[in-house]
């Protein structure tokens, strides 16, 4: 299977800049470029039945009814759920997490108990469950990271007890994290979970665009994830969950499009998915997304990981040498997916985020929407560089040059500037 | 095109005013949370205490935010507080002389905004 540079010509990005030896795209981690066949699949909604859905009078609605309904077997065939019906479309994964505590966690879990994240969590993995916490008075625990390792801190043999004994209803935890690289092993989390009565809401926006996801061999009970870092549009994203659970659940946006029944004081609502999708949905991306779960599934999904690992393994392999760097996350390439962030003793992410930029090679530094990670490693940001299908081994090898230009041109400055520094006034 | 001309990087890594004063007569601080960026500004008058004599910055910080404060100390010498309150984030930029991305102006702008806080002080 072709990667790389044998496939760039499929995004029409590379095209634009071609030449221009300004295009080393490494932040796919935040997002992804587009294949032609999503910008395509947009276009031609837009440009050839651009009609609602749900409300087919007329046979150009019934088309985009099908193909927007066929979008959810084919993300349900991605992550090897068991029923397309368990597919619901939300705008990103930030939402799915906000749709899940306000839904599920609000109706079911209670004042007093618990609910289990990890210290490597995304905001949009946290913030939701913050505010649940205040909002009912739920008690938020953490499983916490080894610094050095960038793995969970965890014991198979006490985690039913301790989640007995914190009164833990839920967890919901990164499948990979995305700063640290770590693929956290859910389905080991998930076996312990269930026996004790415990739900297992997995983040997988950094592990569907880049791993083989099944999410019943992970256990998981709902798992979230975004189009946008995954080849397709922006706006269009994933709460999956066990049908069961979902038909449980209480609405969560409300209107349009999600009822069965209206009368002038109270409505009935529609079965799971579509209860939980009010108003005209995101059409267009989520047509747009189909396309990109094809082009994914027709490389397959394992070709996808094997091409990033090889990647990850060569960017450490190559910038192992300038002198300062200090890696982030798990060193085997086997424990980890393709975000590789680092630090340089004495250069400043923003500063290397900056020359990286003048030199055309797009990282991204800072926190990274993970502060109390950056936190808990006791550093202010990092950079991460990231990689995906279209990556290659030529742009592994301009980012290593570029930061060790970098690195020569700001390195050699006092490390700690500081509160020793020379006394400069004498009165 | 480059935010990082050899003058910016020289005040990078030799800062000219770099260091502490004791006993200044306003002294600021402020912090850039989102990429833990700090600076500490100080500031001496002149015995008649009409003029900045001195101005010096510590801190820790991106090459950018090091190079506007090394920038910014020089250019506050021998003006009054009168000055101080008229001095603009325009006339940092100007001395500064390159426009910044928008991400970045912030690195440029915290000395700015402790030399604001250290001129309440005056």
């Amino acid at each position: 299977m072709d990667f790389g540079k044998a496939i760039r010509k499929d995004f029409p990005i590379y095209g634009r800049y071609a030449g221009t030896g300004l295009f080393c795209y490494l932040d796919s981690a935040a997002t992804s470029l587009k294949p032609r066949v999503v910008i395509d699949a947009v276009k031609e909604y837009y440009e050839a039945y651009s009609t609602n859905v749900h409300r087919a009078a007329y046979s150009l609605a019934e088309r985009a009814t099908e193909e927007y309904e066929g979008v959810r077997a084919m993300v349900a065939q991605l992550i090897h759920a068991p029923r397309a019906d368990e597919i619901i479309f939300t705008r990103n994964t930030t939402e799915s997490f906000n749709m899940l505590a306000r839904t599920y966690a609000e109706h079911f879990i209670k004042t007093g108990e618990g609910i289990l994240l990890t210290e490597m969590e995304h905001h949009g993995n946290l913030i939701p469950w913050q505010e649940l916490a205040r909002r009912k008075g739920i008690t938020l625990h953490f499983i916490p990271i080894d610094s050095a390792t960038g793995a969970l801190v965890w014991d198979a043999a006490t985690f039913g007890t301790f989640l007995k004994e914190r009164n833990i209803k839920l967890i919901s935890l990164t499948h990979v994290s995305n700063v640290l690289g770590t693929i956290n092993p859910i389905a080991k989390i998930a076996a312990i979970a269930h026996e004790a009565g415990v739900i297992v809401a997995v983040d997988g926006a950094q592990s569907a665009p880049h791993l083989p996801i099944n999410v019943q061999d992970l256990g998981a009970d709902f798992f979230a994830f975004s189009s946008h870092k995954m080849l397709g549009p922006t706006g269009i994203g994933i709460l999956w969950g066990r049908y069961e659970l979902l038909e449980k659940m209480p609405v969560f946006m409300v209107g349009g499009h999600m009822i069965d029944d209206v009368m002038s004081t109270r409505a009935t609502y529609r079965a799971p998915p579509l209860k939980f999708e009010a108003g005209t949905p995101n059409i267009a991306g989520t047509i747009g997304f189909g396309a990109a779960v094809k082009y994914l599934m027709d490389l397959g999904m394992d070709n996808v990981r094997d091409h990033e690992k090889m990647l990850l393994t060569a960017a450490r392999h190559r910038l192992a040498d300038i002198p300062g760097i200090s890696f982030l996350g798990p060193m085997d390439a086997e424990d980890r997916s393709g975000v590789l962030a680092f630090t340089l003793a004495g250069v400043h992410p923003h500063d290397i985020g900056s020359l990286c930029n003048e030199a055309g090679v797009m990282i991204r530094v800072g926190d990274h929407c993970a502060r109390p990670l950056h936190k808990k490693l006791g550093i202010p940001a990092s950079c991460r560089a990231s990689f995906s299908v279209y990556n290659d081994m030529d742009d592994i090898e301009l980012f290593a040059d570029v930061l060790k230009t970098v690195q020569k041109k700001l390195s050699a400055i006092p490390v700690s500037l500081s509160h020793d520094a020379v006394s400069a006034g004498n009165n | 095109m480059t935010l990082y001309r050899q003058e910016i990087i020289e005040r990078y890594r030799f800062p000219r005013y770099k260091g502490v004063i004791k006993n200044p007569h306003a002294q600021a601080e402020k912090i850039n949370s989102f990429c833990g960026d700090e600076i500490a500004l100080f500031l001496r008058l002149n015995d008649e205490k009409s003029q900045v004599a001195e101005a010096r910055f510590d801190g820790q910080g991106c090459a950018l935010m090091t190079a506007s404060a090394d920038i910014l100390c020089e250019a506050v010498q021998g003006k009054t507080s009168d000055d101080l309150r008229k001095f603009s984030a325009e006339d940092l930029l100007q001395i500064y002389g390159e426009a910044p991305s928008p991400g970045r102006l912030k690195c440029l702008l915290l000395p700015y905004e402790a030399l604001k806080s250290a001129t309440t002080l005056l």
